[in-house]
């Protein structure tokens, strides 16, 4: 499974109530927001400490299923907020 | 004439008396800086038929008029929407959010809401009744210490609220009424004199409330979480995308320490007291 790190122009901000993650892009000024439906602050910080990640990773950190994960990584991608690790 | 608001100061043309008139009873108090104005602002007349007939006012900010001519009569409404303009669009070194700024014991809450929310009545409310209004239009955050700042500026109280604020103060100072603007009838009543501003020191905040009146319901206090907080603030700065990673960090950190509410009300006194509670020392 392809794994993935979040680009270097970004920065996270994960909420301590585990109601999510706001991501700012310094490339495009814009920022996302990823809502968690598990509202876990630990995972949430777990996860933004990974050196990289995959789809797993990303489906329990957020409690959303694998067609969601599978959305939401697509659009983070297509944004170039993530990108693939080196050499996966 | 100045105008001076205590952050920022304006160099204003105009031959309007009744202007005049208005800025000397909300401003009239405060002390002229000796020092250059931050904007050079006029309210020129229409042109020349325009004098004449259907009067106009154009409001000009250095060579730039942003805003299109309007009634002659509203011309004390357009000038207090230019100088928000002037602020909102030129102020690059504060954080600038689109909210009512209320503060006591040392301690901010902040409204930010969509109009008609009823922030400005609740701001001239507490106003009146031993909270200090910072802005009720505007929240100016300084970058560093992440406080908010005191504007000394009126409250824009809009149709229904100019007589209710007359019932309940009648000793308000109020500005005539502007007739039939765009958001309707509009007066603003001055919450602060120059002596009270002077006091006032930028202050931490500490709860986040996005009010809403609905008419005949008691108080419904909700939770906010975090990121909805996240969401609604980064949309409702003013400068949010020219700060970028700066306002990232301020709105993160703001949604983090404060208290985040929204209220459903119609009683000012019940919001009032829900207030009292959340700056309680």
């Amino acid at each position: 499974m392809r794994r993935l790190i979040f680009a270097p122009h970004t920065k996270l901000s994960c909420f301590s109530d585990g109601s999510g993650v706001a991501i700012y892009s310094s490339y495009t000024g814009d920022t996302l927001m990823l809502h968690s439906e598990l509202r876990d602050a630990v995972m949430l910080q777990s996860f933004s400490a990974l050196p990289d990640f995959n789809l797993t990773d990303m489906q329990n950190s957020l409690g959303i299923d694998a067609e969601e994960a599978d959305r939401v990584i697509q659009y983070l991608l297509d944004n170039q907020l993530i990108i693939s690790a080196a050499g996966c | 004439m100045q105008i001076n608001c205590g952050q920022y100061r304006f160099d204003l043309t105009t031959t309007d008396s009744a202007v005049m008139r208005s800025v000397q009873q909300v401003y009239g108090d405060a002390l002229l800086a000796d020092a250059p104005a931050d904007f050079a602002i006029g309210l020129d007349p229409g042109l020349w038929l325009r004098r004449w007939i259907k009067p106009q006012v154009n409001f000009r900010c250095d060579q730039h008029s942003p805003f299109k001519p309007l009634p002659s009569s509203q011309a004390y409404a357009v000038l207090e929407w230019g100088m928000n303009w002037c602020i909102a669009a030129h102020e690059y070194s504060r954080f600038l959010l689109h909210a009512a700024v209320l503060v006591k014991n040392n301690t901010a809450i902040i409204c930010p809401a969509l109009p008609g929310s009823g922030k400005s009545t609740l701001s001239a409310y507490l106003g009146l009744s031993g909270w200090s209004v910072y802005s009720d239009e505007m929240a100016v955050i300084d970058i560093d210490s992440r406080q908010v700042l005191p504007l000394f500026r009126p409250v824009c109280l809009k149709n229904n609220s100019i007589d209710l604020l007359r019932s309940w103060h009648p000793n308000a100072v109020i500005t005539p009424v502007c007739r039939d603007t765009q958001k309707g009838d509009v007066a603003h009543v001055k919450v602060l004199s120059w002596e009270h501003y002077q006091q006032l020191i930028p202050v931490p905040i500490s709860a986040v409330v996005f009010p809403k009146y609905k008419h005949d319901t008691e108080l419904v206090i909700y939770q906010l979480d975090q990121l909805d907080a996240f969401g609604q603030l980064s949309r409702n700065a003013f400068n949010y995308n020219v700060l970028g990673e700066t306002a990232f960090d301020i709105v993160a950190a703001l949604v983090s320490n404060a208290g985040l509410y929204q209220v459903e009300y119609s009683e000012l006194t019940e919001l009032a007291q829900f207030f009292d509670e959340l700056v309680q020392p």
